[in-house]
């Protein structure tokens, strides 16, 4: 046995630069958070903040923008992570179950995992053009005039025009995921469910469900913190327009730092931190309890 | 008999179905590649035709009037730079971390694991730019690029880690080797699949980012994609440029797409199997 005189040869220089480089850019900043949150800091003072107690968070809560920034991030969160699992959950089984062309359609999907989110913005926005965009040109072609929206300029469609757009980005990761872990499930427990007379529905929620809770959690997780976090998608296409009525956190916390209020900024930003790392910990030890060993 | 037309109508339905989706992913392309060789007045009417006449000259302009070229050598030397670095970084950690079991060793994992999951906190990281100065410069961004690319890359090279027998290391020691040479010429070597990995996801994320650049960064060093919003700000009326425009921000992203394709889908599934 070795192990104790080799472990001298695992030098503590190996960890140091990257935990002195990941403390001062990441684990430092977000430790002064809980300090910064509490002061005035802004751009006309800008190396010399001073303390103001919980002004800034009564600021954030008496502020209609922050409230509908909110109420937004949830249901951008909400729709999108709901309609990105079961969906991108049922196209991983069709794709899982011998579709022609099977490599192509998930290349297809998943090819704008790769884009700039502000660069498919700028190309839903065309997309979007309420007189010659492709959406509206579609639509009264089928002849659902009707339905033919100022998508981006009109309160009540421009979150769901931004929805549709996220989903369309990132349901290919979302399907790449699923799809890793249908395929890891072991093929024998289905030749022994037909054996057994099981019923394809009966399948899927004895043998396939239990087995891929992995992928679910991963990818739940994935949304959740992807949704909440969605910055580029909503800074292209509408900036947190008309009137405020598409902010989300993202944008609202940039629109706060750009107006110079830093410490304001700073007190949603660790709301924000807070927030997220209780929701993320919590669905992870959730799913956990959930997993199955096989 | 009538089992077997039902499940083939299924499988119709299925494959008109992925066909329908894949539509929905391939139109737009076909609308910014047409559109971005009309004339004005015909782009911005963004239709699916073919042009009449093709206006090459719209991407002589692109080049003329953007930050195309700027941001082109932005994104090369930024991506590079934190790729070497938090390579280089990132496996050094994940090896000691994985190979030592001391109480330093568990904690700092969790350390790094933690970045996963909290949010980056960008107002308290510029105070600390300000602080040292390194707001809108090349190395502030590569800085904040590194610290925030190494959990991931640590998280996939110590799954890997795993797989690399100890017994190498010891025949090493035995052979007299000294602890960072024996790291570079015998264990680095052998973490090429994931080296390609962690190189191809965290050159992807620094290229398409957007907060970092937007908070830390004036528009001199910002890499292509970034590039079309400047553009977008200036000819927002003009779908000729704009398509040309995006279309040569998108098209480095699609040739490394077809390259990196196999490494993205490793990265991204690696923890999202049971092992």
């Amino acid at each position: 046995m070795l192990s104790k005189g080799t472990s001298k040869h695992y030098s503590v220089l190996f960890v140091l630069p990257a935990f002195i480089l990941f403390s001062l850019f990441f684990i430092l900043p977000n430790l002064s958070g809980f300090v910064m949150a509490f002061t005035d800091w802004s751009s006309y003072y800008p190396l010399s903040p001073g303390f103001n107690g919980w002004r800034n968070f009564q600021d954030l809560f008496a502020s209609p923008v922050f409230a509908t920034a909110v109420r937004n991030t949830i249901y951008f969160t909400a729709v999108t992570t709901a309609f990105k699992i079961v969906f991108g959950f049922l196209m991983a089984i069709i794709l899982n179950n011998g579709v022609k062309f099977k490599n192509t359609y998930r290349t297809i999907v998943f090819a704008p995992f790769v884009f700039n989110p502000l660069v498919i913005a700028y190309v839903f926005s065309a997309l979007y053009q309420p007189d010659y965009g492709p959406v509206n040109t579609f639509l009264r072609f089928v002849g659902l005039d009707f339905m033919a929206q100022h998508w981006l300029t009109d309160v009540k469609y421009a979150m769901l025009a931004i929805c549709v757009m996220d989903i369309w980005i990132s349901i290919g990761a979302i399907i790449v995921i699923f799809l890793t872990g249908l395929q890891s499930v072991p093929q024998e427990f289905y030749e022994a469910a037909t054996v057994d007379g099981a019923g394809g529905f009966q399948k899927f929620v004895h043998i396939t469900l239990p087995l891929t809770i992995y992928s679910l959690s991963i990818n739940t997780i994935l949304c959740l913190i992807g949704g909440a976090k969605v910055f580029g998608q909503v800074y292209g296409l509408t900036n947190g327009g008309p009137a405020d009525a598409t902010q989300v956190y993202g944008t609202f916390i940039f629109k706060s730092f750009s107006s110079g209020l830093f410490g304001y900024s700073a007190a949603a930003g660790l709301l924000f931190t807070v927030v997220i790392s209780l929701v993320s910990f919590l669905t992870l030890y959730l799913f956990r309890r959930l997993e199955v060993e096989y | 008999m009538s089992h077997t037309v039902k499940t083939r109508l299924i499988k119709l339905l299925l494959e008109a179905v992925m066909l329908i989706v894949a539509l929905c992913y391939l139109a737009p392309v076909w609308i910014i590649v047409v559109n971005s060789l009309k004339d004005t007045l015909s782009a911005n009417r963004i239709g699916y035709s073919w042009p009449k006449l093709f206006h090459f000259d719209n991407y002589a302009q692109v080049f003329e009037k953007s930050n195309a070229l700027q941001g082109l050598i932005n994104g090369v030397v930024i991506g590079v730079t934190v790729v070497l670095i938090a390579g280089f970084l990132s496996s050094m950690a994940a090896y000691y971390l994985s190979r030592k079991s001391s109480g330093f060793s568990k904690f700092t994992t969790l350390y790094f694991v933690s970045g996963l999951i909290i949010p980056t906190a960008i107002i308290p990281t510029y105070f600390a730019m300000l602080v040292l100065k390194l707001n809108n410069t090349y190395l502030g961004l590569v800085a904040i690029f590194v610290a925030y690319t190494l959990p991931l890359s640590i998280f996939l090279y110590s799954g890997f880690m795993r797989t690399i027998p100890r017994e190498i290391d010891e025949a090493a020691i035995i052979d007299g080797s000294r602890p960072m040479q024996m790291f570079f010429r015998i264990i680095f070597p052998l973490l090429a699949p994931v080296t390609v990995t962690v190189i191809v996801f965290n050159f992807i994320g620094v290229w398409n980012d957007v907060t970092t650049y937007l908070y830390f960064a004036g528009g001199d060093k910002w890499p292509l994609p970034m590039t079309v919003f400047q553009f977008y700000g200036k000819y927002s009326q003009r779908w000729d440029l704009l398509f040309a425009d995006i279309l040569v921000a998108i098209v480095p992203c699609l040739i490394f797409f077809v390259f990196g394709q196999k490494y993205m889908v490793s990265g991204l599934t690696a923890g999202s199997v049971k092992a």
